[in-house]
């Protein structure tokens, strides 16, 4: 048998993504995430058998809701546990010496696990959020098809923050050991904190940059961030907070791949790993 | 000519914090397979981390066939590896695994599920082939990480510890596929801390303590290098009383340094093997001596070990 060339580039990140065997939830994980999700629409369910009335919360509900939780809380919790479990999971179980022996790029490595990571996250956000929209607009008379541009925007800028975080987290998981609770430490500072502080503060915040990305395509009020509000201050342009989540993305990607190459897996390093997440 | 899947390794030293873990080895590991051995905590799995590229060495290069291992693709496409830990994908199939790991590797799609289908026979699972590795058993796992090490027909293999937890009719035959690699021109190299295993699979081995190399060749090379140590022979005889008095007639210096009465033998310890047999040779010729059998008693990988250890701690 002659042995085949590895993959190299393009072909080898596909190749890493759609053969991820780890990094996919399971078990109580895979049920708290599911619920996580899907939180907003129970709530609106209920909502709408509790009362009498037959309408949803309308489309600034869903502003709200898309603002104030999915971008704020259910993105970056849910891209905590794919993110740092996309390579996390491998030194935890010991069988990273599975992935960092192949004759793969390291690059390529982390460029496709971080892009099976993010269609991880997608496939978790988008469907409960396109539910939690038609629920918002129920008894709207042609509000559902009024707003499908608003909703395209949501769901790139959903897309996009998905994409960066799935970068950061991964980032943690193959850099720290304890990547979840480091991860949760940094939405805590920088998505719940530091969002909320002033603009020079909260540009560090990426839930912040898109909420303002949001803004300005939709030019939308309801899209507008409160601390722009109260302190009459021109929210950032369109160009800034783009550049800032894929910098972030991109630099947490670059510092992964070095990071893989540094790193040392098997023996007694994948035991003392073993409570990275 | 360089022989291929050449694995050498220079001044290599690596530390973990303040304890050594190798110093400074120098070593070449060639075709055929070659038992690294020693105590736990030898150094061996760092070693073994090196070679394979999962480390970087302190000091030192660690070389494939004059190349780099560490992060250098064409190396790593060179060399499979078990793992010592039993760590696997628990919740896909055997099949899909090695599928996995096959086009990572360069395999398309349609050759990905052959040659797992192929090594999953080879190493002896084809029963199991749809089945999750969750649910294996330790001979099975065992079995399947040989395969996974197996399935891009490596120059280089390196078994890290590989027959614990097999029993003995899987051990046999994790037995014969090692022999048969190393009969096929690969370099394999298999530690253990379980001599007889070793001696099982290669008389060629590599014995380590404390990070270093104690000794390395075949079983007799070694102990023929141990020149302080008088060789314990067995001798067979009829009667082993008169075999004994005319061993002790013998004056020559160092031909005789022990002797032992047993029921129908003589345990003999002598500095100079080759002499004494040429003396038996002769004694038998004249018919002053009758020799059943002659068995060397320590020429087993066991009191090898234990002389040069003896010996680098009286030194």
């Amino acid at each position: 048998m002659t042995r085949p060339t590895p993959p190299r580039g393009l072909a080898a990140a596909l190749a890493a993504a759609r053969t991820t065997a780890s990094g996919a939830p399971r078990g109580r994980r895979l049920v708290g995430m599911v619920l996580l999700a899907w939180l907003p629409v129970l709530v609106q369910i209920l909502r709408l058998t509790l009362s009498d009335s037959s309408r949803g919360a309308g489309f600034a509900g869903f502003a709200q809701g898309v603002t104030g939780i999915y971008l704020a809380f259910i993105v970056p919790l849910t891209m905590i546990f794919l993110g740092t479990a996309a390579f996390g999971d491998e030194w935890a179980s010991g069988t990273a010496h599975y992935v960092v022996g192949l004759p793969v790029s390291r690059a390529a490595l982390v460029v496709g696990r971080w892009f099976a990571a993010a269609r991880r996250g997608l496939l978790f956000v988008l469907p409960p959020l396109l539910v939690f929209y038609v629920t918002s607009l129920l008894g709207f008379e042609d509000a559902l098809t009024h707003y499908l541009p608003e909703l395209a925007s949501v769901v790139l800028v959903v897309c996009f923050l998905v994409l960066a975080y799935a970068a950061v987290f991964q980032l943690f998981g193959v850099f720290l050991r304890r990547a979840v609770m480091t991860s949760f430490v940094y939405v805590f500072l920088f998505e719940m904190l530091t969002a909320n502080l002033p603009q020079s503060f909260a540009a560090f915040s990426m839930s912040f940059q898109a909420r303002n990305i949001l803004f300005q395509v939709t030019g939308m009020d309801m899209f507008r961030l409160p601390t722009t509000n109260l302190l009459a201050v021109e929210p950032l342009p369109l160009s800034a907070s783009i550049a800032t989540i894929a910098g972030i993305g991109a630099g947490a990607l670059v510092l992964a791949t070095l990071a893989l190459r540094s790193k040392e897996s098997g023996g007694e390093v994948a035991a003392a790993d073993a409570a990275s997440t | 000519m360089t022989a291929r899947g050449l694995v050498k390794l220079e001044k290599v030293s690596r530390w973990f914090g303040d304890v050594i873990a190798l110093n400074a080895v120098d070593l070449e590991l060639g075709p055929g397979v070659t038992g690294l051995l020693g105590p736990n905590g030898a150094g061996k799995t760092t070693l073994i981390r090196l070679i394979v590229g999962l480390a970087s060495p302190g000091s030192g290069r660690v070389l494939l066939d004059g190349e780099p291992v560490r992060n250098h693709l064409p190396s790593l496409a060179r060399i499979g590896y078990v793992a010592d830990a039993d760590a696997l994908y628990d919740d896909v199939t055997a099949k899909r695994f090695l599928e996995d790991q096959a086009v990572m590797r360069g395999f398309d799609a349609a050759a990905a599920s052959k040659r797992a289908v192929e090594v999953l026979e080879r190493v002896g699972l084809p029963d199991a082939i749809e089945r999750r590795s969750g649910g294996f058993s330790k001979g099975m796992r065992q079995r399947l990480k040989l395969a996974q090490a197996m399935l891009h027909e490596p120059d280089v293999l390196v078994l890290d510890e590989p027959l614990t937890g097999l029993d003995p009719v899987m051990r046999r035959d994790y037995i014969r596929v090692i022999r048969e690699l190393g009969d096929e021109g690969k370099t394999v190299v298999v530690s253990s801390h379980v001599l007889h295993e070793i001696e099982a699979m290669t008389d060629s081995i590599v014995l380590m303590r404390h990070g270093q190399v104690l000794a390395e060749g075949t079983v007799t090379e070694i102990r023929d290098t141990l020149d302080t140590h008088a060789r314990r022979i067995r001798l067979a005889a009829a009667d082993p009383r008169a075999f004994a008095r005319r061993l002790l007639e013998e004056p020559e210096e160092g031909l005789l340094v022990g002797l032992t009465l047993e029921p129908e033998a003589v345990v003999v310890e002598t500095m100079h093997p080759d002499r004494l047999t040429r003396f038996l040779g002769r004694a038998a010729a004249a018919g002053e001596l009758r020799v059943r059998t002659i068995e060397p008693l320590d020429e087993d990988l066991r009191s090898v070990f234990a002389y040069l250890t003896q010996s680098r701690e009286a030194s």
